[in-house]
């Protein structure tokens, strides 16, 4: 990897950081999430630093040798599966909470009518 | 005396909510050995279902967003579970099932012994009914997949026309499949080996509303419904 790639990686890498800990300080990403995230910074920054042997996993890999932008769609697409699969979980596990609170809350509701209703009858 | 929980789940039924609860009260009226209550599951209805249900004087439980027929029903399976019903019973809010039919499910739940009773269009003995052309064919596919999974044949997996005994009230308060809840609650209770029965029962097309079925709504109809099912005989 040329100086110039290494540098520009590396910066991406910082920006993902402060974006991350910019959110979290607006309290608008979940600590679940904003973890997932600084991982992305992090292995972007070993990634950048180790590059020489991403390009031959990649070249094992693929049997030739790949070109920059190549190889880093791959790894990006991987992830990004990755992290679709486990927002999906995440989405799934919501929910099945929405579902339980939902018939929580109406349960309660006529509970709480059928409860009013007995005090004014007394 | 047998505790008895008639549910409704109605979404968007003002139309005919008030007529189905005039009904079954009608045929329960004949039997005073059942301590009998009917319960709306107003599943975030936009029209005047809850206000239709309480002027029968009925307990309503209205749920703030809509959960489908799964979600509402598990809340009816709750609440009997929580009152302490023996039965619960499942009957459409839209008309399309007999109240007197009703009786029979209750009857036969408790004097064969079983588990869950479903009232169906397809045994012998059923008066005739003919099925859209969608939904007889989603029917015969969950029909196989239910066969495939548990070796057990049911030939209306769409009913929603049931009863269920404590037990079967106990496991679906707790777990009650949210998609596909004709046919995948019928998988898991026939897994933790539930004796279901189907005995025929008349039912009416529609009048008013559409049906929350739509098979070719998605074309992942087929993939879903099996993964649905598989997810239960997978699960521990």
């Amino acid at each position: 990897m040329s100086d110039k790639l290494l540098i520009f990686a590396i910066l991406c890498a910082l920006l993902i950081a402060a974006v991350v800990l910019s959110l979290i300080k607006k309290n608008r990403l979940a600590e679940e999430y904003s973890s997932s995230w600084l991982l992305v910074a992090v292995v972007t920054l070993i990634a950048s630093i180790f590059s020489n042997q991403i390009v031959g996993l990649y070249g094992f890999l693929k049997g030739e040798a790949g070109s920059g932008p190549e190889i880093l769609l791959f790894f990006a697409l991987l992830f990004l599966l990755f992290f679709l699969m486990y927002v999906s979980v995440k989405l799934s596990d919501y929910k099945k909470n929405i579902v339980s609170l939902s018939q929580e809350v109406g349960t309660l509701k006529y509970e709480i009518t059928a409860l009013k209703q007995k005090l004014e009858q007394k | 005396m047998t505790k008895v929980l008639i549910v409704i789940p109605a979404y968007n039924e003002a139309n005919t909510v008030g007529g189905v609860i005039g009904e079954i009260r009608g045929v329960l009226a004949d039997r005073p050995d059942l301590a009998t209550e009917i319960l709306v599951v107003d599943d975030a209805s936009t029209d005047e279902t809850r206000k239709r249900s309480l002027d029968a004087a009925v307990p309503v439980v209205s749920l703030p967003v809509n959960l489908g027929i799964g979600g509402a029903m598990q809340t009816g399976y709750r609440f009997a579970r929580d009152h302490e019903f023996d039965i619960a019973v499942q009957i459409d809010g839209d008309g399309q099932h007999d109240a007197a039919d009703i009786l029979k499910l209750i009857d036969t739940l408790q004097e064969r012994g079983l588990d869950m009773v479903i009232g169906s269009r397809f045994v012998e003995g059923a008066p005739h009914y003919k099925p859209s052309f969608a939904r007889k064919l989603g029917m015969l596919f969950s029909q196989a997949l239910l066969y495939m999974g548990t070796g057990k044949r049911v030939f209306d997996t769409t009913s929603g026309f049931r009863a269920v005994n404590r037990p079967l009230i106990e496991l679906f308060a707790r777990n009650y499949p949210q998609s596909f809840a004709g046919v995948v609650p019928l998988v898991l209770a026939s897994r933790k080996g539930y004796r279901f029965l189907e005995i025929p029962a008349s039912f009416k097309y529609r009048a008013h509303g559409a049906s929350s079925i739509n098979f070719f709504k998605s074309a992942f109809y087929p993939i879903q419904i099996s993964l649905a099912i598989i997810g239960v005989l997978i699960r521990r």
